[in-house]
């Protein structure tokens, strides 16, 4: 908690400073939650037009001022109030606004982990606001690490059918099975059958398949689709799974210009962004 | 020409209403806690209902390219059920802190009863705890007395009228607003109260300073139009472009720009409907629409 309280002052304002310093001290010695409910929603107020984000010496380094601020202040709570978590966060999810449930959601793995909060962590999933769905999907240890596979394979699919990038989901590759392949496979013979174009990346989440219509439609993909689908299939294609005449045609496999998922996720992404 | 509608209940407005006004050139809305109708029978309600300002319905209308503000408060009506009000004063605080509230409101009187006065004046003083603006609901009967009662007790409790928005005037009611200091905003109603004829000729009589059209449109009959509509029948009936921008956009953003909360710069850099927002097969557009974004001008 120092390093993230150090880092915090270091990219205040003076006058930031000193509204976090009272907020800080307030919250102390609080002897309920108001003080601390009504800091916590006004951050957004006090430290408008705050920096990018950064790292402040943690792993994901995807937080910006207001965010880190905020866990700052739960984690301050619920240390001097000596109440425990379970209790203090029933009363901040359900009045937080979209900013606070994105913050929450990010600072998923800083709080002691409950059923409670593997419950958020999956509503927040099940959002319509993307940038909820993001904020655990992405860069978050914490599906990861507590989703069960039915939750992890729902938030992955979830993903692709919200056109949301696959490769900045957390373990995505150690978490890799065959239902997600099998439930992938369907959706991808869906989009076939109603003519709807495929993400390049959906391919990234299939172990193996064989099915005739999505190795005709890879063959496809390789005489007439994009430079990224071209480049998808090979990559998923060339996989050692495939033997012999499972295999892709070798004429094709110079269409790999990108090695990695990650690569292919990154392009995508920069198309997205620039479409946008 | 760009609108803002600073009085109107998108939640309980449809989806073409949405499409609807951002194509008449609305690109902002301020959408106050009111009464639903329905009368609420425990506070989960209100904390659902507040959320939802400030979380979905703020998503949806971003969908649509407008920016959605809120006020927040304990309406007229629900403030006689006192446990009920007792409660929500209680969870109020941590919502008028949030981003985008830029008023205490829409709070005030309807039957003028003891219990809308004791809370009116408690939200007087949250307002001037947390040095905010207020958005005051003027009763619809005995509106006079009812609008100038409004007045006083904001002052007796040391509201700074600059900070005042009093909503729902007519002719008998804005002299004495105006001489007072506070904002007068008027709502145009497409069958009783306030016809858009009767703003043209407000504003021929009364100028253009500190006056602010708005629907207040939700689940009856009102239109969401009300603002373009009364700015195009301005104009063709001769009141300038300038004295129409400033009712029906300008002078909202001078008031409640006031709180911190709401600047052009929010429409005019951004697109407020972010297609990076857009959920194919989930979202309110559902992958049928083209993504909004603030270029498009009608009036």
């Amino acid at each position: 908690m120092q390093h993230i309280y150090s880092a915090i002052l270091e990219k205040l304002s003076p006058s930031q400073k000193e509204w976090f310093l009272i907020a800080t001290e307030e919250i102390t010695k609080a002897k309920d939650d108001t003080q601390f409910l009504f800091h916590f929603s006004s951050c957004s107020r006090k430290l408008k037009n705050s920096l990018p984000p950064f790292s402040c010496g943690l792993e994901i380094p995807f937080f910006n001022l207001i965010e880190i601020t905020r866990i700052y202040l739960v984690l301050l709570y619920c240390n001097t109030s000596h109440k425990p978590f379970d209790e203090i966060f029933p009363k901040l999810k359900i009045s937080a606004d979209i900013q606070e449930t994105v913050t929450l959601c990010k600072g998923l793995c800083f709080f002691p982990i409950s059923e409670n909060l593997k419950s958020y962590a999956e509503e927040g999933v099940r959002s319509n606001m993307k940038e909820i769905f993001e904020s655990v999907a992405h860069n978050n240890k914490f599906p990861f690490l507590n989703f069960d596979e039915n939750s992890w394979n729902q938030m992955v699919l979830k993903a692709l059918f919200i056109d949301s990038p696959i490769f900045l989901i957390y373990g995505f590759k150690n978490r890799k099975n065959t239902e997600l392949s099998r439930m992938v496979v369907d959706y991808a013979l869906e989009r076939i059958a109603a003519s709807r174009t495929i993400n390049p990346e959906l391919w990234s989440c299939i172990i193996y398949t064989d099915h005739p219509r999505i190795m005709a439609y890879w063959l496809e993909l390789l005489n007439h689709g994009s430079e990224l689908e071209k480049n998808a299939i090979c990559l998923i294609w060339s996989d050692p799974l495939y033997k012999k005449e499972k295999r892709i045609p070798d004429k094709f496999l110079k269409q790999i210009k990108l090695n990695t998922w990650e690569e292919i996720g990154r392009e995508l992404d920069k198309k997205r962004k620039g479409a946008g | 020409m760009k609108f803002i509608d600073p009085h109107i209940h998108m939640s309980s407005r449809t989806t073409d209403d949405y499409v609807n006004m951002r194509e008449s050139g609305i690109v902002a809305v301020i959408e106050p806690a009111f009464w639903l109708g329905q009368p609420r029978t425990n506070v989960g309600s209100f904390i659902d209902y507040f959320s939802s300002l400030i979380g979905w319905e703020r998503f949806r209308a971003s969908q649509f390219g407008i920016k959605h503000y809120c006020t927040m408060g304990l309406n007229s009506k629900e403030a006689n059920n006192e446990s009920l009000a007792e409660a929500v004063m209680e969870i109020l605080p941590r919502y008028l802190a949030k981003e985008g509230v830029v008023a205490v409101g829409e709070i005030g009187y309807d039957e003028q009863s003891k219990l809308e006065d004791k809370y009116y004046r408690a939200q007087l003083e949250l307002a001037k705890k947390f040095d905010m603006l207020v958005m005051v609901h003027t009763p619809h009967r005995d509106k006079k007395s009812g609008t100038i009662r409004s007045m006083e007790v904001a002052i007796e409790h040391g509201l700074n009228p600059n900070k005042v928005i009093i909503d729902h005037n007519n002719e008998e009611t804005i002299q004495e607003v105006l001489d007072r200091g506070f904002w007068p905003a008027f709502t145009i109603y497409p069958k009783t109260k306030m016809g858009n004829e009767r703003m043209v000729e407000v504003v021929r009589k009364f100028g253009s300073d500190r006056i602010i059209v708005d629907s207040s449109a939700d689940w009856g009959f009102s239109d969401p139009l009300a603002v373009p509509k009364t700015a195009n029948l301005m104009l063709s009936k001769g009141i300038s472009k300038e004295a129409v921008e400033k009712t029906c956009y300008r002078n909202a953003i001078l008031a409640y720009g006031q709180s911190g909360q709401i600047s052009e710069n929010d429409w005019l850099e951004t697109n407020s409907s972010d297609p990076k927002n857009l959920f194919e097969g989930n979202s309110v557009l559902r992958g049928q629409v083209e993504p909004q974004t603030n270029s498009s001008v009608i009036v």
